[in-house]
Protein backbone atom coordinates (compact mmCIF):
# COMPACT_ATOMS: atom_id res chain seq x y z
CA UNK A 1 0.00 0.00 0.00
CA UNK A 2 1.21 3.47 -0.92
CA UNK A 3 1.94 5.69 2.06
CA UNK A 4 -0.71 8.41 2.44
CA UNK A 5 0.37 12.04 2.09
CA UNK A 6 -0.38 14.83 4.60
CA UNK A 7 -3.58 15.87 2.89
CA UNK A 8 -4.97 12.35 2.90
CA UNK A 9 -3.96 11.84 6.50
CA UNK A 10 -5.74 15.03 7.50
CA UNK A 11 -8.93 13.90 5.82
CA UNK A 12 -8.80 10.55 7.58
CA UNK A 13 -7.77 11.82 11.03
CA UNK A 14 -11.28 12.08 12.43
CA UNK A 15 -12.04 8.48 11.43
CA UNK A 16 -8.68 7.38 12.79
CA UNK A 17 -9.51 8.92 16.16
CA UNK A 18 -12.92 7.28 16.15
CA UNK A 19 -11.27 3.98 15.31
CA UNK A 20 -13.42 3.37 12.29
CA UNK A 21 -10.64 2.71 9.77
CA UNK A 22 -9.40 -0.63 8.53
CA UNK A 23 -6.39 -2.02 10.34
CA UNK A 24 -4.20 -1.48 7.31
CA UNK A 25 -5.22 2.17 6.86
CA UNK A 26 -4.97 2.80 10.57
CA UNK A 27 -1.42 1.47 10.60
CA UNK A 28 -0.48 3.61 7.62
CA UNK A 29 -1.72 6.70 9.42
CA UNK A 30 0.03 5.77 12.62
CA UNK A 31 3.23 5.40 10.65
CA UNK A 32 2.75 8.81 9.06
CA UNK A 33 2.04 10.45 12.42
CA UNK A 34 5.30 9.06 13.73
CA UNK A 35 7.31 10.75 11.03
CA UNK A 36 5.36 13.97 10.37
CA UNK A 37 5.29 16.54 13.18
CA UNK A 38 2.78 18.81 11.43
CA UNK A 39 0.17 16.08 11.15
CA UNK A 40 1.00 14.92 14.66
CA UNK A 41 0.10 18.39 15.97
CA UNK A 42 -3.16 18.36 14.08
CA UNK A 43 -3.88 14.93 15.46
CA UNK A 44 -3.27 16.10 19.02
CA UNK A 45 -5.58 19.08 18.61
CA UNK A 46 -8.28 16.98 17.09
CA UNK A 47 -7.95 14.32 19.74
CA UNK A 48 -8.27 17.04 22.35
CA UNK A 49 -11.44 18.39 20.77
CA UNK A 50 -12.82 14.86 20.64
CA UNK A 51 -12.06 14.44 24.26
CA UNK A 52 -14.10 17.53 24.97
CA UNK A 53 -16.83 15.99 22.88
CA UNK A 54 -17.16 12.97 25.04
CA UNK A 55 -15.85 13.03 28.56
CA UNK A 56 -16.03 16.75 29.23
CA UNK A 57 -19.57 17.14 28.02
CA UNK A 58 -20.74 14.29 30.20
CA UNK A 59 -18.96 15.76 33.17
CA UNK A 60 -20.31 19.18 32.40
CA UNK A 61 -23.86 18.00 32.10
CA UNK A 62 -23.60 15.97 35.27
CA UNK A 63 -22.24 18.90 37.23
CA UNK A 64 -24.37 21.70 35.93
CA UNK A 65 -27.41 20.26 34.32
CA UNK A 66 -27.25 23.23 32.08
CA UNK A 67 -24.68 25.79 31.08
CA UNK A 68 -23.47 28.37 33.50
CA UNK A 69 -24.65 31.84 32.59
CA UNK A 70 -21.12 33.16 32.75
CA UNK A 71 -20.07 30.66 30.09
CA UNK A 72 -22.94 31.71 27.83
CA UNK A 73 -22.03 35.36 28.39
CA UNK A 74 -18.47 34.61 27.43
CA UNK A 75 -19.74 32.86 24.32
CA UNK A 76 -21.96 35.74 23.17
CA UNK A 77 -19.30 38.31 23.92
CA UNK A 78 -16.52 36.50 22.11
CA UNK A 79 -18.29 34.78 19.25
CA UNK A 80 -17.52 37.55 16.79
CA UNK A 81 -13.82 37.55 17.65
CA UNK A 82 -13.87 33.75 17.50
CA UNK A 83 -14.97 33.66 13.87
CA UNK A 84 -12.31 36.26 13.09
CA UNK A 85 -9.70 34.00 14.63
CA UNK A 86 -8.71 36.73 17.08
CA UNK A 87 -8.95 34.78 20.34
CA UNK A 88 -6.28 32.96 22.29
CA UNK A 89 -6.21 29.16 22.54
CA UNK A 90 -7.99 29.12 25.86
CA UNK A 91 -10.92 31.27 24.73
CA UNK A 92 -11.18 29.37 21.44
CA UNK A 93 -11.47 26.19 23.41
CA UNK A 94 -14.24 27.58 25.62
CA UNK A 95 -16.24 28.78 22.62
CA UNK A 96 -15.90 25.46 20.82
CA UNK A 97 -16.93 23.58 23.92
CA UNK A 98 -20.12 25.57 24.33
CA UNK A 99 -20.96 25.32 20.66
CA UNK A 100 -20.78 21.55 21.04
CA UNK A 101 -22.80 21.37 24.25
CA UNK A 102 -25.47 23.97 23.70
CA UNK A 103 -27.83 23.84 20.78
CA UNK A 104 -28.75 27.51 20.90
CA UNK A 105 -25.12 28.52 20.99
CA UNK A 106 -24.47 26.25 18.04
CA UNK A 107 -27.27 27.93 16.13
CA UNK A 108 -25.82 31.33 16.96
CA UNK A 109 -22.47 30.25 15.58
CA UNK A 110 -24.05 28.89 12.41
CA UNK A 111 -26.07 32.07 11.94
CA UNK A 112 -23.12 34.37 12.31
CA UNK A 113 -21.10 32.29 9.86
CA UNK A 114 -23.96 32.24 7.36
CA UNK A 115 -24.36 35.98 7.74
CA UNK A 116 -20.68 36.50 7.10
CA UNK A 117 -21.01 34.47 3.92
CA UNK A 118 -23.83 36.72 2.73
CA UNK A 119 -21.67 39.78 3.42
CA UNK A 120 -18.73 38.29 1.56
CA UNK A 121 -20.88 37.43 -1.45
CA UNK A 122 -22.27 40.92 -1.46
CA UNK A 123 -18.80 42.47 -1.30
CA UNK A 124 -17.50 40.28 -4.08
CA UNK A 125 -20.46 41.20 -6.23
CA UNK A 126 -19.80 44.90 -5.69
CA UNK A 127 -16.14 44.43 -6.56
CA UNK A 128 -17.02 42.66 -9.78
CA UNK A 129 -19.36 45.48 -10.73
CA UNK A 130 -16.57 47.99 -11.16
CA UNK A 131 -16.50 48.72 -14.87
CA UNK A 132 -14.36 51.84 -14.91
CA UNK A 133 -10.59 51.55 -15.03
CA UNK A 134 -9.04 54.26 -12.88
CA UNK A 135 -5.43 53.26 -13.44
CA UNK A 136 -4.72 55.37 -16.52
CA UNK A 137 -6.37 58.47 -15.05
CA UNK A 138 -4.43 58.00 -11.84
CA UNK A 139 -1.09 57.86 -13.65
CA UNK A 140 -2.04 60.85 -15.80
CA UNK A 141 -3.11 62.87 -12.76
CA UNK A 142 0.12 61.93 -11.07
CA UNK A 143 2.15 63.13 -14.06
CA UNK A 144 0.06 66.29 -14.21
CA UNK A 145 0.65 67.02 -10.53
CA UNK A 146 4.34 66.33 -10.99
CA UNK A 147 4.49 68.80 -13.89
CA UNK A 148 2.56 71.36 -11.91
CA UNK A 149 4.98 71.01 -9.05
CA UNK A 150 7.86 71.30 -11.49
CA UNK A 151 6.46 74.42 -13.17
CA UNK A 152 5.68 76.01 -9.83
CA UNK A 153 9.28 75.34 -8.80
CA UNK A 154 10.51 77.10 -11.93
CA UNK A 155 8.05 79.90 -11.25
CA UNK A 156 9.40 80.43 -7.73
CA UNK A 157 12.98 80.21 -8.98
CA UNK A 158 12.15 82.88 -11.55
CA UNK A 159 10.48 85.07 -8.93
CA UNK A 160 13.41 84.85 -6.54
CA UNK A 161 15.89 85.55 -9.36
CA UNK A 162 13.81 88.59 -10.31
CA UNK A 163 13.70 89.92 -6.76
CA UNK A 164 17.44 89.42 -6.29
CA UNK A 165 18.11 91.29 -9.54
CA UNK A 166 15.81 94.10 -8.43
CA UNK A 167 17.61 94.38 -5.11
CA UNK A 168 21.00 94.46 -6.88
CA UNK A 169 19.82 97.12 -9.34
CA UNK A 170 18.39 99.28 -6.54
CA UNK A 171 21.60 98.98 -4.51
CA UNK A 172 23.64 99.86 -7.58
CA UNK A 173 21.52 102.95 -8.31
CA UNK A 174 21.62 104.15 -4.72
CA UNK A 175 25.30 103.20 -4.49
CA UNK A 176 26.17 105.36 -7.51
CA UNK A 177 24.09 108.25 -6.15
CA UNK B 1 5.32 46.54 -25.57
CA UNK B 2 2.71 43.80 -25.50
CA UNK B 3 5.02 41.23 -24.00
CA UNK B 4 6.09 43.76 -21.39
CA UNK B 5 2.50 44.28 -20.33
CA UNK B 6 2.00 40.55 -19.84
CA UNK B 7 5.06 40.47 -17.65
CA UNK B 8 3.64 43.13 -15.33
CA UNK B 9 0.39 41.23 -15.09
CA UNK B 10 2.33 38.18 -13.98
CA UNK B 11 4.13 39.96 -11.16
CA UNK B 12 2.88 39.61 -7.62
CA UNK B 13 1.74 42.65 -5.71
CA UNK B 14 4.89 42.98 -3.62
CA UNK B 15 7.11 43.01 -6.68
CA UNK B 16 4.84 45.58 -8.32
CA UNK B 17 5.12 47.80 -5.25
CA UNK B 18 8.89 47.47 -5.26
CA UNK B 19 9.07 48.51 -8.92
CA UNK B 20 6.54 51.32 -8.42
CA UNK B 21 8.70 52.68 -5.63
CA UNK B 22 11.55 52.86 -8.15
CA UNK B 23 9.46 55.14 -10.37
CA UNK B 24 8.25 52.38 -12.68
CA UNK B 25 4.94 53.86 -13.83
CA UNK B 26 3.84 50.69 -15.62
CA UNK B 27 4.14 48.76 -12.39
CA UNK B 28 2.26 51.50 -10.55
CA UNK B 29 -0.51 51.39 -13.13
CA UNK B 30 -0.82 47.64 -12.74
CA UNK B 31 -0.88 48.00 -8.96
CA UNK B 32 -3.73 50.52 -9.21
CA UNK B 33 -5.57 48.15 -11.53
CA UNK B 34 -5.42 45.46 -8.88
CA UNK B 35 -6.29 47.71 -5.96
CA UNK B 36 -9.08 49.76 -7.54
CA UNK B 37 -11.76 47.10 -7.01
CA UNK B 38 -11.06 47.05 -3.29
CA UNK B 39 -11.10 50.80 -2.97
CA UNK B 40 -14.24 51.14 -5.04
CA UNK B 41 -16.11 48.50 -3.01
CA UNK B 42 -15.00 50.08 0.26
CA UNK B 43 -16.43 53.45 -0.68
CA UNK B 44 -19.52 51.84 -2.14
CA UNK B 45 -20.36 50.59 1.35
CA UNK B 46 -19.04 53.53 3.35
CA UNK B 47 -20.29 56.51 1.41
CA UNK B 48 -23.74 57.86 2.16
CA UNK B 49 -24.08 59.19 -1.34
CA UNK B 50 -23.74 56.87 -4.29
CA UNK B 51 -22.64 59.70 -6.55
CA UNK B 52 -19.55 60.33 -4.41
CA UNK B 53 -18.16 56.82 -4.75
CA UNK B 54 -16.36 57.36 -8.04
CA UNK B 55 -14.69 60.62 -7.01
CA UNK B 56 -13.58 59.18 -3.69
CA UNK B 57 -12.17 56.10 -5.41
CA UNK B 58 -10.21 58.23 -7.85
CA UNK B 59 -8.86 60.46 -5.10
CA UNK B 60 -7.85 57.54 -2.87
CA UNK B 61 -6.06 55.80 -5.74
CA UNK B 62 -4.22 59.01 -6.56
CA UNK B 63 -3.12 59.34 -2.94
CA UNK B 64 -1.93 55.73 -2.98
CA UNK B 65 0.02 56.32 -6.20
CA UNK B 66 1.47 59.59 -4.96
CA UNK B 67 2.63 58.21 -1.63
CA UNK B 68 3.74 54.75 -2.65
CA UNK B 69 7.35 55.60 -1.79
CA UNK B 70 6.44 56.23 1.83
CA UNK B 71 5.36 52.61 2.26
CA UNK B 72 8.26 50.97 4.04
CA UNK B 73 7.36 47.32 3.86
CA UNK B 74 5.44 46.08 0.77
CA UNK B 75 3.93 43.36 2.96
CA UNK B 76 1.95 46.06 4.79
CA UNK B 77 0.39 47.42 1.61
CA UNK B 78 -3.15 46.38 2.43
CA UNK B 79 -3.21 47.98 5.83
CA UNK B 80 -1.34 51.05 4.55
CA UNK B 81 -3.72 51.54 1.60
CA UNK B 82 -6.69 51.18 3.91
CA UNK B 83 -5.27 53.85 6.15
CA UNK B 84 -5.29 56.22 3.17
CA UNK B 85 -8.85 55.20 2.30
CA UNK B 86 -10.01 55.64 5.89
CA UNK B 87 -8.36 59.05 6.24
CA UNK B 88 -9.95 60.23 3.03
CA UNK B 89 -13.30 58.98 4.24
CA UNK B 90 -12.92 60.81 7.56
CA UNK B 91 -11.90 63.98 5.69
CA UNK B 92 -15.03 63.69 3.60
CA UNK B 93 -17.19 63.20 6.68
CA UNK B 94 -15.75 66.32 8.24
CA UNK B 95 -16.41 68.27 5.06
CA UNK B 96 -20.00 67.08 4.95
CA UNK B 97 -20.46 67.98 8.60
CA UNK B 98 -19.73 71.58 7.80
CA UNK B 99 -22.30 71.61 5.02
CA UNK B 100 -25.90 71.95 6.11
CA UNK B 101 -28.65 69.61 4.86
CA UNK B 102 -26.52 66.54 5.10
CA UNK B 103 -27.11 63.70 7.45
CA UNK B 104 -24.90 64.00 10.49
CA UNK B 105 -22.51 61.27 11.50
CA UNK B 106 -23.30 61.41 15.21
CA UNK B 107 -25.11 58.82 17.17
CA UNK B 108 -28.36 60.34 16.00
CA UNK B 109 -27.74 58.76 12.60
CA UNK B 110 -28.68 55.49 14.13
CA UNK B 111 -32.26 56.59 13.79
CA UNK B 112 -31.70 58.32 10.48
CA UNK B 113 -29.95 55.29 9.13
CA UNK B 114 -32.66 52.92 10.25
CA UNK B 115 -35.15 55.22 8.65
CA UNK B 116 -33.16 55.21 5.44
CA UNK B 117 -33.10 51.44 5.41
CA UNK B 118 -36.79 51.22 6.14
CA UNK B 119 -37.59 53.73 3.42
CA UNK B 120 -35.53 51.84 0.91
CA UNK B 121 -37.21 48.58 1.77
CA UNK B 122 -40.66 50.16 1.73
CA UNK B 123 -40.02 51.90 -1.56
CA UNK B 124 -39.25 48.60 -3.14
CA UNK B 125 -42.29 47.05 -1.46
CA UNK B 126 -40.30 44.55 0.52
CA UNK B 127 -42.11 42.91 3.34
CA UNK B 128 -40.47 41.37 6.35
CA UNK B 129 -40.17 37.60 6.35
CA UNK B 130 -40.31 37.50 2.60
CA UNK B 131 -37.36 37.32 0.34
CA UNK B 132 -37.11 40.70 -1.17
CA UNK B 133 -37.07 40.06 -4.88
CA UNK B 134 -37.35 43.64 -6.04
CA UNK B 135 -34.05 44.44 -4.39
CA UNK B 136 -30.74 42.74 -4.82
CA UNK B 137 -29.29 41.42 -1.60
CA UNK B 138 -26.27 43.54 -2.29
CA UNK B 139 -28.38 46.69 -2.16
CA UNK B 140 -29.99 45.64 1.10
CA UNK B 141 -26.62 44.92 2.67
CA UNK B 142 -25.36 48.26 1.47
CA UNK B 143 -28.31 50.08 3.01
CA UNK B 144 -27.84 48.05 6.19
CA UNK B 145 -24.17 48.92 6.53
CA UNK B 146 -24.91 52.50 5.66
CA UNK B 147 -27.47 52.67 8.42
CA UNK B 148 -24.90 51.68 11.04
CA UNK B 149 -23.54 54.46 13.26
CA UNK B 150 -20.18 55.73 12.09
CA UNK B 151 -17.67 53.81 14.27
CA UNK B 152 -19.42 50.50 13.55
CA UNK B 153 -19.60 51.06 9.83
CA UNK B 154 -15.89 51.53 9.33
CA UNK B 155 -14.80 48.55 11.44
CA UNK B 156 -17.15 46.10 9.78
CA UNK B 157 -16.02 47.20 6.31
CA UNK B 158 -12.34 47.01 7.22
CA UNK B 159 -12.84 43.59 8.77
CA UNK B 160 -15.21 41.83 6.38
CA UNK B 161 -14.42 43.52 3.11
CA UNK B 162 -10.74 44.21 3.51
CA UNK B 163 -9.93 41.34 5.83
CA UNK B 164 -7.76 43.43 8.15
CA UNK B 165 -6.78 41.99 11.52
CA UNK B 166 -8.07 43.60 14.72
CA UNK B 167 -4.65 45.07 15.34
CA UNK B 168 -4.51 46.64 11.89
CA UNK B 169 -8.01 48.04 12.34
CA UNK B 170 -7.03 49.47 15.72
CA UNK B 171 -4.07 51.23 14.09
CA UNK B 172 -6.13 52.50 11.20
CA UNK B 173 -8.98 53.86 13.29
CA UNK B 174 -6.69 54.96 16.12
CA UNK B 175 -8.57 53.01 18.75
CA UNK B 176 -7.72 50.23 21.18
CA UNK B 177 -7.87 46.52 20.44
CA UNK B 178 -10.70 46.05 22.94
CA UNK B 179 -12.72 48.81 21.31
CA UNK B 180 -12.27 47.25 17.88
CA UNK B 181 -13.32 43.86 19.19
CA UNK B 182 -16.51 45.11 20.81
CA UNK B 183 -17.37 47.38 17.89
CA UNK B 184 -17.11 44.57 15.38
CA UNK B 185 -19.24 42.33 17.57
CA UNK B 186 -21.89 45.03 17.97
CA UNK B 187 -21.79 45.93 14.28
CA UNK B 188 -22.46 42.30 13.40
CA UNK B 189 -25.33 42.00 15.85
CA UNK B 190 -26.92 45.25 14.68
CA UNK B 191 -26.60 44.32 11.02
CA UNK B 192 -27.91 40.83 11.59
CA UNK B 193 -30.89 42.18 13.47
CA UNK B 194 -31.79 44.90 11.02
CA UNK B 195 -31.50 42.63 8.00
CA UNK B 196 -32.73 39.31 9.30
CA UNK B 197 -36.25 39.79 8.02
CA UNK B 198 -35.19 40.70 4.55
CA UNK B 199 -32.49 38.27 3.55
Amino acid sequence: MKDPNCEQVETLLQFYIEGSLSKQLSNAIEFHLNICSECRNKYRQMALANNVNKSDIKQYEAENGELKNSELDHFTKNLSAYIDNELGDNDNFRIRKIAIINQEARKELQDILAFRQILQDSFNKTKSKLKKDYSEDTINNLAFEGKRQYSSKIYYLFLSALSITTVIIITLIFGIN
Amino acid sequence: MGSQKIQYKKLNIEKLIELAQQDDLKALEELIKIEQKNVFATFAYLSNKKEDVSDLTQEALLRIAKNIKTLKNPKNFKSWANQIVTHLYYDELRKNLRKPNTISIDSETEENGDLMLKNLLQDKKCKPNEKCLALEIEEIIRAGINSLPEPFKIVIVLRELQGLSYEEIANTTKSSLGTVKSRIARARTKLQQSLKNYI
